[in-house]
């Protein structure tokens, strides 16, 4: 009896493992990732979430329609797992640098287009899939400023797939009390002249700190106010007769950009170094009008949920950035994108899990609204799936101020030293602004830099 | 056998100096070979061209190296000297006080030199911030109005100075309250009995007894207060307008917001000789006899 009852548990064994073996016909493949997080997607960007159980309930459309779960769907013989890196902005500069030199093996790598060009340059991604993403670029629509960002030496790299739209907020009730409307100060001469009134107002009246609070001195402001530039036909950079790059700001154009911001901080804008907290300080009504994102969106309706988004725009307005009379509306539009390594295990896998993000407007969709990050190619923008999902949480005038934002966006030049040229810009920025050096002067200082970097 | 007896103790050296050799002859080694080489993070995959002192004779030609050096030796001279007068002088109260009393403060002042950079960076940002800092509220309360003590170079200096000295006095507290506590009470009643003064007996007994301690804080302070960069670059990440970016903070900043590797290799060999000239000077200063 003993021996009959373990010949059953050794048959029982094998049988079981065997079935095992069955279920693991899949083949499993670990996409490395490396990423910044992002406080709205737990799941860390648009690819598929990462400890499923909490996204799946949390977000069940998504997360049936995630790029890697698509993925899945068209191959059934293929589990996908992500391994994902996630480093905080902060350190991710540092890190990028340290994957490139030490040929880390990742999949894929999320990467700002400010750095586009420098980590191209490295010769550690790979454009080996620049055709799909041009034929991409063309069939769906992606601004030209988009296209342009997305490239380094007429090769694709990725799809720079979100940007946002740096935008003036402002405290109605503050605006009208000081006797202005959306439309006054929706120029930027007009913001200039009705800046001390607000100030006043916010200070006197409501017991804010200031009028409008000015990110400075942080390492993604240090080119925003370079919209204004391009508005007054400036440019960072241009192309000389001898098609080589040589500074575009050092003009009338450049003096009266930062001249500009010099006169807002005359008028009452406080410049603030502790940027982290201006959403909060708005939200706090601290400040009238503050200088935030379009993610600012979600903080506001979750501060407010139970107002409709009549009730909301009747509260609080938006301005994408101001424009100078009779100067067609520009603004710096940065954004992110996936890019290849060479070195990557499972590069083929990895560029699909991005096609099928870039196609599947549902899962594309939810990612951005869920970021409050906004769609870069006109196709997205148009997307039913798109439109509806965002409508729902962005007010439809605030919505349409974003799109104009993002359509009149301006490109970084698509060159390695980026990073040393726009310090040379924003040290003239903040000599005129801070330390009343005249606006010619720390301009021509900057070029003079610039010119030496370029030659360099 | 026993003829390798002497050999033993070298053996026994051997993983420990393997150790060393790795993490810093190693490490300097790659340091001063890609400083003597042009590496950017564009041809680190790629052969290095060998450009000599080049690299060298760029930082000295680079316009903000001067103002770096500049804002090191604010930032290093005001720190340290704060630390070792302030340090000492509450190491001395301790000293004298009570034991209960003793026993009670010294935990606390440790607690600034035992809080994370990060930790305390983001504090004196807290303190000092210009909408949520704890100080404006006062200077608001007032009736003035706020200051941006970190968003302006007239007082971002005065802002990291403040959190260094902050973060580093306790080491000092520390070490010479224990050096202080190292005198013999029967040399102090002896002193009193031979009739010396308050004043001839620190100067003449006390001092001389606590100068090997005076020495190695030193040394130790200033090593710690010219590689605090991390405090900075968390604080004020070097500007506004550099006014915060001291030598070594540059040359982070240099290699790893850049690429510029070589550069900032360039810069940490020439803030370690700078550290080493300022200790050999110490040395020269405070005798060497002492050590």
């Amino acid at each position: 009896m003993k021996k009959l009852a373990v010949l059953a548990l050794t048959l029982s064994l094998i049988l079981g493992l065997g079935l095992v073996g069955t279920g693991q016909d899949k083949e499993v493949i670990t996409l490395k990732v490396m990423t910044t997080p992002h406080p709205g997607a737990p799941h860390y960007g648009y690819l598929g979430p990462v400890g499923s159980g909490e996204t799946k309930e949390k977000m069940p459309e998504w997360y049936e329609n995630s790029p890697v779960r698509v993925y899945e769907k068209n191959h059934p013989n293929v589990e996908i797992k992500l391994d994902v890196d996630v480093v905080p902005k902060s350190n991710y500069t540092k890190q990028l640098y340290l994957a490139v030199s030490s040929n880390k093996k990742y999949d894929l790598v999320r990467v700002d287009e400010m750095q586009v060009a420098q980590l191209a340059a490295t010769g550690y991604f790979t454009p080996q899939f620049s055709e799909d993403y041009e034929q991409w670029a063309e069939e769906k629509g992606l601004y030209e400023n988009f296209v342009k960002g997305s490239t380094y030496d007429g090769k694709f790299y990725g799809i720079l797939d979100r940007t946002g739209s740096r935008a003036i907020w402002v405290w109605k009730d503050v605006l009208h009390e000081a006797g202005y409307t959306m439309e006054d100060i929706s120029s930027a001469e007009g913001l200039l002249e009705a800046l001390p009134e607000i100030t006043e107002t916010a200070k006197e009246e409501f017991g804010m700190s200031s009028g409008l609070e000015y990110p400075f001195d942080a390492g993604w402001v240090v080119d925003q106010s370079w919209g204004w530039l391009y508005q007054l036909g400036g440019s960072i950079l241009e192309k000389n007769e001898e098609g080589e790059w040589e500074p575009g700001f050092n003009n009338e154009a450049g003096a009266r950009t930062l001249n500009y911001i010099k006169n807002l901080v005359d008028n009452g804008a406080t410049l603030q170094r502790d940027w982290q907290w201006m959403l909060a300080n708005f939200m706090d009504r601290k400040y009238a009008m503050t200088y935030e994102g379009s993610w600012a969106v979600s903080a506001i309706t979750s501060k407010y949920p139970d107002k409709s988004h009549e009730e909301l725009t009747d509260m609080i307005g938006v301005i994408p950035t101001t424009k100078f009379e009779g100067k067609e509306l520009r603004a710096l539009a940065g954004g992110w994108m996936w890019m290849i390594p060479r070195a990557a295990p499972n590069p083929d896998v990895a560029h699909e899990v991005i096609m099928t993000m870039l196609n599947n407007r549902e899962s594309y969709a939810h990612m951005l609204v869920q970021e409050g990050n906004l769609p870069t190619s006109e196709w997205m923008f148009d997307a039913p799936q798109y439109k509806d999902m965002v409508t729902r949480d962005i007010p439809e005038p605030w919505y349409e101020q974003f799109r104009r934002g993002v359509a009149g966006g301006v490109h970084r030049p698509s060159l390695e030293k980026y990073s040393q040229i726009q310090k040379a810009f924003w040290d003239a920025t903040q000599r005129v602004v801070v330390n009343d050096v005249p606006a010619e002067e720390a301009l021509d200082r900057a070029a003079k830099q610039v010119r030496e970097i370029l030659e360099d | 056998m026993d003829k390798y007896r002497a050999y033993v103790p070298y053996l026994f050296l051997f993983p420990a100096l393997g150790i060393l050799f790795f993490f810093q002859f190693f490490a300097w080694g790659w340091n001063i070979n890609i400083a003597l080489h042009d590496v950017t993070i564009m041809n680190f995959r790629r052969a290095w061209p060998f450009v000599g002192l080049e690299n060298f004779r760029d930082i000295f030609t680079d316009p903000v190296t001067l103002v770096t050096l500049r804002n090191t030796a604010i930032f290093a001279t005001t720190g340290i000297i704060s630390q070792l007068l302030i340090g000492t002088g509450i190491a001395y109260l301790l000293f004298r006080a009570e034991r209960g009393i003793e026993n009670f403060f010294r935990p606390i002042f440790i607690i600034p030199w035992l809080t994370s950079v990060l930790v305390a960076s983001f504090g004196w940002r807290l303190v000092l911030g210009r909408d949520t800092g704890i100080v404006n509220m006062v200077i608001s309360s007032l009736g003035f109005e706020p200051i941006s003590f970190i968003g302006h170079p007239a007082t971002a200096m005065l802002a990291i100075v403040l959190a260094n000295i902050w973060r580093g006095t306790p080491f000092t507290i520390l070490l010479m309250n224990s050096a202080m506590t190292s005198i013999s009470p029967q040399l102090v009643e002896a002193s009193k009995i031979d009739g010396a003064s308050q004043w001839t007996f620190y100067t003449k007994i006390a001092l001389p007894i606590l100068k090997p301690f005076i020495l190695m804080n030193t040394i130790l302070i200033t090593v710690w207060t010219i590689n605090a960069y991390g405090l900075i670059l968390n604080m004020t990440g070097g500007g506004p307008i550099n006014a915060t970016r001291v030598f070594p903070l540059h040359g982070y900043l240099a290699a790893f917001n850049e690429g510029r590797f070589s550069f900032g290799a360039g810069i940490t060999i020439l803030s370690v000789l700078m550290t080493l000239v300022l200790i050999y000077f110490y040395l020269r200063f405070y005798d060497a006899d002492v050590v």
